[in-house]
């Protein structure tokens, strides 16, 4: 059996954990990387040869692309991060300084929260955490409690990697901007498959990977940070510029970017950018909408299941998290991937606030993520599987 | 004695002299930028504007922040400038050099009015 694709089974796609990495990525993607490697293996802002050259191109139309997807009128605000998780670091230890007080939601994921853990143990900042619904929405009336003197920083998870529940973003950033409060997004769950528009939101800091809707390679990610906001960079090191000066250049995007930059990953990112802009990312929020529509509803026939999260698509992303009566979720994920070839993420997903918002803690969920490349009859087979094992349980 | 041309048009430099075989001297100017990503920023803009240029590593004999600078005919630099400060880029400074061969016989920075 061919390892690499041991979830296409009788020409199926059995791939349903989009929400962990996206796959397949489209094919220029993996051209995109490779010719990077081979032909163009220059290193970006450094030595000044056409294959230099070539790479700092390829790093600027990318910083481009991203902004006209998430318009952001300046490009030179976003800087290149390994991925979502290094975006938030750079954001949370950046921004925050002593004695700040920051409010988050229970459906953070581990990437914000043990930042945070971290920096309230060594005793620098304090936080709240917002509670959420069982249905992941953020307790809004808590919110408007809870700012302090010193609250200068409001987290939020986009969109749930557990019960894809999207975040009511608006009324939060217009609470939050009223008290004076910065907002920073989460996107990782929604970066290339949910629009979103930096400008309009008002959003301070947007935090995003390039290998989840934005179809890219693992490596890649950003941080958007909004002109006025001056973060304390965590790297500091070569840029190719002011090489004379012992300290980091001050201005974006080189004040958040040090060292050699992963320009074959990126250029994979900006293929899976280009195929989003050419499939247009409304087509694509409508195609997942509808199968994880197709998936909810096809889960709610199962004997014994529970499922989490709103049952209505256009307040989720393309995720479904369940679980059976009398069977453990890790063992559902084991079956599904032994007897089915069916690849789905089991457990807590890094996120133990919001399993616990949705009374699945410590038991966890089983989380199936499908994506642009999910078809009907993909959902048909992955439902008759689930039904299967939910009666080998009841049995 | 020794034969000296001076030619301004940049692109016409390296094949005039294999063609020749001889040193010749060029002038030309160049815009340097504080970071990259201007540098990187100019190119894109400047695709859209019918003055010829090339992005160069900066010689040592100018200063810069950056690695790659913009070399561009003298009489145009004026223009590029106008044009990128326009669209709002950072730019550093400005030079003009002379170039004879691989030596650099003559630099001198320009101040650019408004």
């Amino acid at each position: 059996m061919n390892k690499a694709n041991d979830c296409v089974k009788d020409n199926l796609n059995l791939y349903f954990d989009n929400a962990a990495t996206s796959w397949p990525k489209p094919e220029k993607v993996y051209k995109a990387a490779e010719i990077q490697m081979r032909q163009f293996c220059g290193n970006p802002g450094r030595s000044g040869h056409t294959r230099t050259l070539e790479a700092d191109r390829l790093i600027y139309h990318s910083r481009e692309a991203l902004a006209t997807l998430f318009n952001i009128s300046d490009p030179a605000r976003i800087i290149f991060t390994l991925n979502a998780t290094d975006a938030l670091n750079i954001a949370l230890k950046g921004f925050l300084q002593v004695g700040d007080h920051v409010l988050f939601t229970a459906m953070e994921h581990n990437s914000v929260l043990r930042p945070l853990g971290r920096l309230r143990q060594d005793g620098l900042i304090t936080a709240t955490m917002i509670p959420c619904s069982v249905e992941g929405f953020p307790d809004l009336d808590f919110l408007e409690r809870a700012y302090l003197p010193n609250t200068r920083l409001l987290v939020v998870n986009h969109a749930s990697n557990v019960t894809g529940t999207i975040a009511p973003l608006q009324q939060m950033i217009a609470s939050a901007h009223i008290k004076g409060v910065a907002v920073l997004v989460d996107a990782a769950q929604t970066a290339g498959t949910i629009p979103i528009d930096t400008a309009a939101a008002s959003i301070d800091m947007l935090a995003f990977t390039g290998h989840k809707g934005l179809l890219g390679p693992t490596g890649t990610g950003g941080l958007y940070v909004r002109e006025g906001l001056d973060l304390k960079p965590l790297r500091e090191g070569g840029t190719g510029s002011q090489s004379e000066s012992d300290l980091h250049p001050e201005s974006m995007p080189e004040r958040l970017e040090a060292g050699t930059l992963n320009s074959a990953g990126l250029a994979g990112l900006l293929e899976g950018i280009h195929f989003i802009e050419q499939q247009g990312i409304a087509a694509i929020r409508e195609h997942e909408k509808n199968v994880r529509t197709l998936l909810y509803e096809q889960l709610q026939e199962v004997s014994g299941i529970s499922l989490y999260g709103p049952e209505d698509s256009e307040k989720t992303s393309a995720v479904v998290s369940f679980s059976l009566d009398n069977a453990d979720c890790g063992e559902i994920g084991f079956i599904l991937e032994n007897s089915y070839a069916v690849l789905c993420r089991t457990g807590l997903h890094c996120a133990p606030l919001a399993h616990k918002a949705i009374n699945t803690f410590p038991a966890g969920t089983v989380r199936l993520s499908p994506g642009y490349y999910t078809r009907r009859e993909d959902i048909d087979y992955l439902v008759k599987a689930i039904k299967e094992i939910a009666g080998l349980a009841n049995r | 004695m020794r034969f000296t041309m001076v030619i301004y048009d940049i692109n016409l430099l390296i094949t005039t002299s294999l063609y020749l075989g001889r040193v010749l001297m060029v002038r030309s100017c160049y815009i340097t930028f504080p970071t990259t990503f201007f540098a990187i920023r100019a190119e894109s803009l400047l695709k859209k504007f019918s003055y010829p240029y090339k992005m160069v590593p900066v010689p040592r004999v100018i200063s810069s922040s950056c690695g790659t600078a913009l070399r561009c005919d003298c009489e145009n630099i004026r223009a590029i400038r106008d044009y990128l400060l326009e669209n709002k880029l950072k730019l550093e400074s400005y030079y003009r050099l002379e170039e004879e061969g691989l030596k650099i016989s003559g630099v001198e920075e320009l101040i650019l009015d408004e």
